[in-house]
């Protein structure tokens, strides 16, 4: 397994300790948040728990402590729980209605990897991502941003810029194995932005 | 304890540093096309009219202060700037020149640039960071780098390879393994992993469709043996892949998975990247030996080079040193020209093939005027006239 020192050389001790701490760091970060059954008060330690138990020590006592700053501050931090602990099961993606001050109406397209083109969609991926990551109510901060951009998108005329703008997610749930999962998708509008045109026009002209 | 002494040896030993080398080159192109990739709709990702202006950073930040030299830049001029000096960054990294210096301020931007929106990255931006720490503190510009030709043809370089401490591949090897481990773990929390259907789940994700499946795919018993499967290969990954007998084959699985992973899912990067790690479960010696074999099976585009009498030791050494697949037989010859021929049949060519069958020289292409000048600076001869002029 080792390949032996040829020249006598040794690794300084200070290195090896920060190569040991940061290796701690990187497991104990990386480890998954203990199921609720031992998070709960009155739950019981049981071997067979044991495991557990460990990451529930590791979360409250480790990754919640001073030490998550020098995973969290410097860029060390990550997380591996790809379609983990279950898989995604609901295909989502977003649009919104654009209203401007004449009353028309459009809709802005964001960018949604089925209609593109098998070497497009590999370019604008980022943008399924950032829908992931922006549609949970959890992130509702970010709905303003993302509606001031699709208004800024969309002005095409001084005269007649976006007054109002909707963004809806369309979504459909994947069921089980054996049923069919639907075509159609549900269409929920979750936030309405009422333009700041001044801030708008700033924005075009800069 | 025996264990706990022998793991200390494994981490903390000496060997060759081609394996560094080697992953620095592609582990630094593969970040480059993927920072090129993103770059398209910067407009988008890193602007105050994007979707993500930094007020909406500081609310994603928390409590938590973190690093990024991006934090309060609202001019996107200057983020443009600094997106392209980290390319630049990347370039320099993977053709290994300025290694230390290019590979720390790789890290630097990439650090500020996820930061700056992190809200758009996938897996494979997050094991780009990872590394990429290892790669700035490792000896990377050691082997398979323009420092090291350099220093060869200046005389600067020790002629061998020397070994170095190879703790930051060490980490490599177990950071790729936590990936594997940890979702593993974090799959065995999730009901449809458990029940064998997981898979059946995300194939029906369009968002994520890429090349179409067969039918079957999605039936069982196929849908359990992927479901398992994929948990099989993650968890050898995460464990087997240390022993060296089941190496090549935990590592073929691996590749397996990717591949259907990037066949089918539409996860840019992702399949490269991580499978682009896979290097470092290798020893250096390994790796030149892979070198050296693939050179065997184009023996036939072998040259035989009798160079100028005058030629210097150091770049002849760097000549040796660029040629990793031993294409080139370098031999000193008695007048003041370069002769190459082609080592079968014995036809005279240009000096022109030696550059195409050494890969250290490849970065010249971009300039080839530099590669003539290279070889006529090369000798006594012509430092001489230099300083006679």
């Amino acid at each position: 397994m080792a390949e032996q020192p040829k020249n006598k050389r040794k690794v300084h001790w200070a290195i090896m300790v920060i190569v040991y701490f940061h290796l701690f760091m990187v497991v104990s970060w990386t480890l998954p948040h203990p199921p609720a059954r031992v998070m709960r008060k009155d739950a019981h330690f049981s071997l067979k728990d044991a495991p557990n138990y460990l990451l529930k020590y590791n979360d409250k006592e480790i990754k919640s402590s001073f030490l998550a700053y020098y995973m969290g501050s410097t860029g060390f931090w990550q997380y591996w729980d790809m379609f983990s602990p279950n898989p995604a099961t609901r295909d989502s993606w977003l649009d919104a209605i654009v209203e401007y001050k004449d009353g028309t109406k459009m809709v802005y397209k964001y960018p949604r990897m089925y209609d593109m083109s098998i070497f497009e969609k590999y370019f604008k991926e980022r943008y399924r991502k950032f829908a992931e990551n922006a549609i949970p109510d959890k992130d509702s901060y970010k709905w303003p941003a993302i509606a001031r951009r699709v208004a800024y998108l969309s002005d095409k005329d001084d005269t007649n810029p976006p007054v109002k703008v909707t963004l809806r997610v369309h979504y459909v749930d994947v069921l089980p194995m054996g049923q069919k999962t639907p075509e159609d998708y549900t269409v929920v509008p979750f936030f309405v932005y009422r333009v700041d045109t001044e801030r708008l026009y700033r924005q075009v002209h800069g | 304890m025996r264990a706990l002494r022998s793991f200390h040896q494994w981490m903390f030993g000496y060997g060759s540093p081609v394996t560094l080398g080697a992953f620095r080159i592609i582990f630094a192109s593969l970040t480059f096309v993927n920072l090129a990739m993103v770059a398209i709709d910067f407009d988008a990702w890193y602007t105050e009219n994007g979707f993500v202006p930094i007020e909406l950073l500081h609310r994603w930040n928390g409590g938590m202060p973190r690093f990024g030299l991006l934090d309060h830049v609202t001019n996107p001029h200057v983020t443009a700037v600094f997106y392209g000096l980290t390319m630049l960054a990347a370039l320099l990294t993977a053709v290994g020149l300025f290694t230390r210096v290019s590979s720390i301020a790789l890290l630097v931007g990439i650090i500020s640039i996820h930061h700056r929106n992190p809200d758009i990255l996938h897996s494979g931006d997050t094991l780009v960071r990872a590394m990429l720490v290892y790669i700035a503190v490792a000896p990377s510009g050691a082997s398979c780098s323009l420092d090291r030709l350099i220093g060869l043809w200046r005389g600067t370089a020790p002629k061998e390879l020397e070994p170095v401490s190879l703790w930051p591949q060490r980490m490599m090897q177990l950071q790729i393994a936590i990936v594997y481990f940890t979702t593993v773990w974090q799959k065995s929390f999730g009901d449809l992993w458990l029940n064998g259907t997981a898979t059946h789940y995300v194939l029906h994700l369009k968002e994520f469709d890429r090349f179409p499946i067969p039918g079957f795919a999605d039936h069982q018993p196929m849908v359990a043996i992927t479901t398992y499967g994929t948990l099989l290969i993650e968890l050898a990954m995460g464990t087997l892949v240390f022993s060296k007998p089941l190496r090549k084959w935990v590592l073929i699985g691996g590749l397996l998975l990717h591949g259907g992973i990037e066949y089918r899912f539409n996860i840019p990067m992702f399949a490269f990247i991580i499978c682009s790690c896979y290097i470092t479960f290798y020893e250096g010696d390994e790796v030149a030996g892979w070198f050296a074999r693939l050179g065997e099976r184009f023996k036939k585009y072998r040259l035989k080079v009798a160079a100028p009498a005058a030629l210097k030791e150091g770049p002849e050494l760097a000549l040796e040193a660029a040629d990793p697949l031993h294409l080139v037989n370098y031999t000193r010859g008695a007048g003041d020209d370069w002769v190459v021929e082609q080592e079968q049949s014995g036809a005279k060519v240009s000096t022109f093939a030696v550059l195409k069958r050494s890969m250290g020289l490849w970065p010249l292409v971009v300039f080839p005027p530099a590669w003539g000048r290279m070889l006529s600076s090369s000798t006594e001869r012509q430092e001489a006239a230099v300083s006679a002029d």
